[in-house]
C-alpha cells in the first residue's frame, strides 16, 4: 500500500507532464528534450515500481535491468535540455556533438541486460534490491554522474547569464533535478552497498516526487513551457475521475456488503441494474464534480483568472462609446484593474511640443500630456525616463539589470506597453503587479497587446477630437472678438453717420439762411421796395436772384440725398397747382437759357391740369432739374439749343415733358442714368460741375409719388425727360400714417 | 427792438436772424402792416400774449425757445388762436418739425424757397381769411 501510494501519484503526475510537454513541444528542442527526459523518468520510475511490487525475483531482475536501461538514457536527454533551454549560448553545431558523446551511455543502455551490469536482484519487504552488480554498473553510475554534472554546469552557466523569468525557471529546474539526482545518487549508489536498502530505494522514489512537484510548480507558477492551463485542467480531470472512482468503489462495495452478499436472492439482473443506475448517476454527476474541482483548482492556481474576451470586449465598448480622453482612460484603467485583476495601472498620453512651422503629426519633443492617477506620487513619471521605452511590450522581469529595469522597479511597473498607431506614438499603458502575485503570462501579454492597439487608436481619436474642440473654441472666440469689433465699428459708423446727417442738416440750414437774405433783399430791390429800378438794373438783379435760387436748389439736393441715405426722406403732400408753379420755375431758368442761347418754349395745356396731392418743394426741384439739364446739354448744339416744355393731362395722369435737341444719352449709359452720382461721359464733358444728383432725386420723388419717369434719348439727337403723376391715386393710401396724422391735425 | 404793447399790431415776426427779420419788417411795413418783432420763442410768447396779433410769422430754430415750443406754450396757457393765424417759417426742412407744425395747425413755409413778396401775399391771403 505504501509502495502504491508512493509510485501511483508520482507516475501519474510525471505521465501528465510528459504527455503535455510532448504534445506542446512542437519544434522547440528544449521542450522536446525536456519532454523526453520526463518520459524517460516516467518509464524509469514505472520500471522501478514494477520491480518493487513484483514478488518474483526473475521479474524483479528484468524490471531492474529495464530501469537501468532507461536510466542510462535520462542523462542524455537532460544534458540536451540543459543545452537547448533558455538563451542559445551553446547550440551551435550541438546535435552532432551530442550524438557523439551519447555513444557511451547508449552503449551502456544496450548492455543493461548483461550480467556485468546487474546479475542478482533480491525481493524484500520494501522492494527489489540489487544483490550483485558488475563493473558496467559502476561505469553507468559514473557516466550518469558525469552527464548530470555537465548538465548542472551548463544550467548554472546559463543562470548567470539570464534574467527574469528564464532565470527563475532555471532555478526551479536546478532545484528539482538537483534534489532528485542527489537523493537518487544517495539511495542508488551509496546505500546500495549497505545492508538495509529497502527504505533507500523508497527514498530514491520520493526524490522523483520532489522533482515532479518542483517541475509542476515551475510550470504552473513559473510559466515553464506554457503548459500551465493544460496541466491544471488534466490535474482537475484526474482529481475528478479519482474522486468518482473512489466514490463509485465505496458505494458499490458498501451496497454490495449491505444487500447482495447477505441475501441469497440476489440475481445477476439486479446487480446489473444497480451497476447501470450507478453508472448513470456517475455520468450525470461527473460534469458537476468536475466543475467543483475546476473551481477548487482555479482558486488555487488561478486566483487571477479572467476571460480575455470579456476584458477585450468591455474595453472595446468603452473605447467605442467614449471620446473624452480622460474619462475613457479612467474607464479602461478601471476595467483592467477590476476584470484583469491587476494593480498600479496607469495610462500615460504623450503630447508633442510642435516647433514653429512643424506641422507633421507626432513630431516634436514628446511631453506627458495626460496621465490617469497623476495624484499618486509614485506615478510621477519623468518623460526622459519613460521615453526610453520603445518596444511594443516591455516586461520588467524579462529585462537584464539596467537603468530601464531600475526605472520600472522604481515606478512599480511590471509591464509597459507602447501605445502606437500607424501614425503616432500616443503614449504608454503601465501595469503593476497582478493581484494574485503571479507573473504575467503569455496570455496576459497577448490580451494586453490587443488592448494596447485599440487604446492607442482611441487615444489618437480622442486627442484629435480634443484638438478639434479646442480649434472650435478658438474659432468661436475669434468670431466673438470679430463680432465685438464689428459691433463696435458699426456703432461708431452709426454715430459717424448720425453726425454726418446732423452736419449736413446743419450746414444746409446755415447755408440757406444767408441765401434767404440774398434772395429776399434782391427780390425786394427788384420789386421796387427800395426805390425805382431801371429795366437794365432789374435784369441784372434777376440774374443775381436766379443764381441764388439755383444755389438754394443745390443745397436742397444735397440735403435730400442725405435724407434718403438716412431713411429720413419724406414727402410733404399738399394740393399743388402745376399750372401755376411750372411757369414760376420756367421764370427761374429764363436767365440761364438766354445766357446759353437756348430757346425754351412752354407748351401750356389747353385746359389747366388738375391739382395734385404732391410735395410742392420737391416737385419744383424735379421740374427745375429736368429743365435745367435740358438747357445745359443742348447749349452746345451747333444749330442752337432748343427746349420744349410740355404740361399735359389725360383722364388719369398729368405729364410733364422736357424735349431738347442736345447731346443725348448713349444707349449703353441709359440704364445707369438715374443712379446716384452717376454721370454719362458726354454729360461730364459738356458740364464738368454737375453733381449727378438731379436725376437720382427726380427718380426718387416721382417713384415715391406713384409716378412714372418719361425718358427717351438718342445720342447726338436729343432727349426727352419727364414724368407722369396719377391724378386720383397720387398720394392716397401711399402714406396712411401721414394721412391719419393729417386728419388728427385737422380736427385739432 | 421793443417788446412794447401795441394793440394795433397786425403781425408779429419772431425770427432770430436780424437780416431776415429786418427784411420781413421792411416788406410788411411798406405794405402797411403794423409789425412787432421778437428774436426768440420766449419773446414771441410774451408779444403774442400781450398783443393778440392777427398773424404770427414764427421761425422754428431759435435760441432759448423754439417757435414750436412757443406755440405749444401759448396753447398750454390757453391762448385763443381763433383770431391769430400762425405761419411757421423755417430753413431746416426737418420732417419732425413739419409733423409738429401739422399737429399744431399752422402753415409751414421754407424761407429759402420764398421771396418776401411771396410771404406778403401769403399774409394778405391769410389775413383776408381771418378778417372775413
Amino acid at each position: 500500500m505504501l509502495k502504491l501510494l508512493t509510485y501511483a501519484p508520482t507516475i501519474a503526475v510525471m505521465l501528465v507532464i510528459s504527455v503535455l510537454l510532448f504534445v506542446n513541444a512542437g519544434k522547440d528542442n528544449a521542450k522536446r528534450s525536456f519532454a523526453m527526459t520526463s518520459i524517460a523518468i516516467t518509464l524509469w520510475i514505472s520500471s522501478l515500481g514494477l520491480a518493487d511490487t513484483t514478488t518474483n525475483a526473475d521479474s524483479a531482475l528484468y524490471f531492474v535491468r529495464q530501469a537501468i536501461f532507461i536510466a542510462n538514457l535520462i542523462p542524455i536527454f537532460f544534458l540536451a535540455f540543459s543545452l537547448f533551454f533558455g538563451k542559445d549560448f551553446l547550440t551551435h553545431n550541438m546535435i552532432p556533438r551530442l550524438v557523439l558523446i551519447s555513444v557511451l551511455p547508449v552503449t551502456l543502455a544496450l548492455l543493461s541486460f548483461s550480467d556485468q551490469m546487474v546479475s542478482v536482484v533480491k525481493v524484500e519487504e520494501f522492494g527489489a534490491t540489487i544483490q550483485q552488480s558488475g563493473y558496467l554498473y559502476s561505469i553507468h553510475s559514473a557516466t550518469s554522474l558525469l552527464f548530470f554534472c555537465a548538465a548542472f554546469g551548463v544550467m548554472l552557466y546559463k543562470r548567470k547569464r539570464t534574467d527574469g523569468v528564464t532565470r527563475n525557471q532555471i532555478q526551479f529546474i536546478l532545484a528539482g533535478a538537483g534534489t532528485a539526482y542527489i537523493a537518487n545518487l544517495f539511495s542508488g549508489t551509496i546505500l546500495s552497498q549497505s545492508s538495509s536498502q529497502g527504505p533507500a530505494i523508497l527514498f530514491g522514489t520520493v526524490s522523483i516526487v520532489v522533482f515532479a512537484a518542483v517541475v509542476s510548480f515551475a510550470i504552473i507558477r513559473g510559466r515553464l513551457f506554457d503548459v500551465r492551463l493544460a496541466t491544471v485542467r488534466v490535474v482537475t480531470f484526474l482529481l475528478s475521475v479519482g474522486f468518482l472512482a473512489a466514490l463509485y468503489g465505496f458505494i458499490a462495495f458498501s451496497v454490495a456488503e449491505q444487500f447482495f452478499f447477505k441475501t441469497i436472492f440476489v440475481t445477476q439482473f439486479s446487480q446489473q441494474l444497480f451497476n447501470t443506475v450507478l453508472a448513470v448517476i456517475l455520468a450525470f454527476t461527473f460534469p458537476w464534480i468536475r466543475r467543483f474541482f475546476e473551481r477548487a483548482t482555479d482558486r488555487v492556481f488561478y486566483r487571477d483568472r479572467y476571460d480575455p474576451q470579456v476584458v477585450i470586449s468591455d474595453i472595446g465598448r468603452v473605447l467605442a462609446s467614449d471620446i473624452q480622453l480622460e474619462s475613457l482612460s479612467k474607464k479602461v484603467v478601471r476595467i483592467l484593474e477590476e476584470k484583469m485583476r491587476v494593480g498600479g495601472t496607469n495610462i500615460v498620453v504623450l503630447g508633442y511640443e510642435k516647433e514653429q512651422g512643424d506641422e507633421k503629426e507626432g513630431s516634436g519633443k514628446p511631453q506627458i500630456f495626460f496621465q490617469t492617477y497623476r495624484e499618486k506620487k509614485q506615478h510621477a513619471y519623468k518623460i526622459e525616463d519613460i521615453s526610453t521605452l520603445r518596444l511594443p511590450v516591455t516586461v520588467a522581469d524579462e529585462l537584464a539589470a539596467s537603468n530601464e529595469r531600475d526605472m520600472l522597479e522604481r515606478h512599480n511597473i511590471r509591464v509597459a506597453l507602447s501605445l502606437r498607431t500607424k501614425e503616432e506614438f500616443t503614449g504608454y499603458l503601465f501595469l503593476g503587479d497582478k493581484r494574485s502575485g503571479d507573473i504575467y503570462s503569455d496570455q496576459d501579454i497577448q490580451t494586453l497587446r490587443i488592448i494596447a492597439n485599440e487604446l492607442a487608436v482611441a487615444i489618437q481619436n480622442a486627442r484629435s477630437y480634443q484638438e478639434i474642440q479646442l480649434f472650435n473654441e478658438t474659432l468661436r472666440e475669434k468670431i466673438r472678438q470679430a463680432t465685438k469689433d464689428l459691433t463696435h465699428a458699426n456703432k461708431e459708423l452709426k454715430a459717424l453717420d448720425k453726425a454726418k446727417d446732423e452736419f449736413i442738416s446743419m450746414a444746409s440750414h446755415q447755408l440757406r439762411t444767408p441765401l434767404t437774405a440774398v434772395r429776399g433783399y434782391t427780390s425786394m430791390v427788384m420789386d421796387g421796395d427800395f426805390g425805382k429800378v431801371t429795366g437794365e438794373q432789374k435784369d441784372t438783379l434777376k440774374q443775381s436772384f436766379d443764381a441764388a435760387t439755383r444755389m438754394t436748389r443745390l443745397v436742397d439736393d444735397l440735403l435730400n440725398v442725405s435724407r434718403i441715405q438716412s431713411g429720413k426722406f419724406r414727402l410733404e403732400r399738399a394740393e399743388v397747382d402745376l399750372n401755376k408753379i411750372l411757369p414760376e420755375e420756367l421764370g427761374l431758368i429764363e436767365t440761364t437759357a438766354t445766357a446759353k442761347n437756348v430757346k425754351v418754349t412752354y407748351h401750356a395745356p389747353k385746359d389747366p391740369v388738375p391739382l395734385l396731392m404732391i410735395d410742392e418743394g420737391k416737385t419744383r426741384q424735379c421740374l427745375m432739374n429736368l429743365m435745367d439739364n435740358a438747357i445745359y446739354y443742348s447749349s452746345t448744339t451747333p444749330s442752337g439749343g432748343k427746349v420744349d416744355v410740355y404740361l399735359e393731362a389725360d383722364k388719369d395722369n398729368v405729364s410733364f415733358r422736357v424735349v431738347d435737341n442736345g447731346i443725348g444719352v448713349p444707349k449703353d449709359q441709359q440704364a445707369k442714368l438715374f443712379k446716384k452720382f452717376y454721370r454719362a461721359p458726354n454729360a461730364q464733358k459738356t458740364r464738368p460741375d454737375g453733381t449727378g444728383l438731379g436725376l437720382f432725386l427726380v427718380g426718387k420723388v416721382v417713384r415715391d409719388q406713384a409716378g412714372k419717369i418719361i425718358f427717351e434719348s438718342t445720342e447726338g439727337k436729343g432727349s426727352t425727360f419727364g414724368f407722369s403723376l396719377p391724378i386720383k391715386a397720387a398720394g392716397e393710401g401711399l402714406n396712411p400714417e401721414k394721412d391719419a396724422e393729417a386728419q388728427v391735425a385737422t380736427k385739432a | 427792438m421793443t417788446l412794447a404793447k401795441d394793440s394795433n399790431a397786425d403781425v408779429i415776426v419772431v425770427e432770430d436772424d436780424p437780416f431776415i427779420s429786418r427784411m420781413y419788417q421792411v416788406k410788411l411795413s411798406k405794405a402797411g402792416y403794423h409789425i412787432l418783432m421778437g428774436a426768440n420763442g420766449k419773446e414771441g410768447v410774451k408779444l403774442i400774449n400781450d398783443n393778440h396779433p392777427k398773424l404770427v410769422l414764427m421761425d422754428i430754430n431759435m435760441p432759448e425757445m423754439s417757435g414750436i415750443e412757443a406755440i405749444q406754450e401759448l396753447k398750454r396757457q390757453g391762448y385763443d388762436f381763433s383770431k391769430t393765424a400762425v405761419v411757421f417759417l423755417t430753413n431746416s426742412n426737418n420732417p419732425n418739425d413739419i409733423e409738429q407744425v401739422g399737429a399744431l395747425g399752422g402753415e409751414y413755409i421754407v424761407k429759402a424757397d420764398q421771396t418776401p413778396r411771396g410771404v406778403l401775399e401769403l399774409i394778405q391771403r391769410k389775413l383776408g381769411q381771418v378778417s372775413s
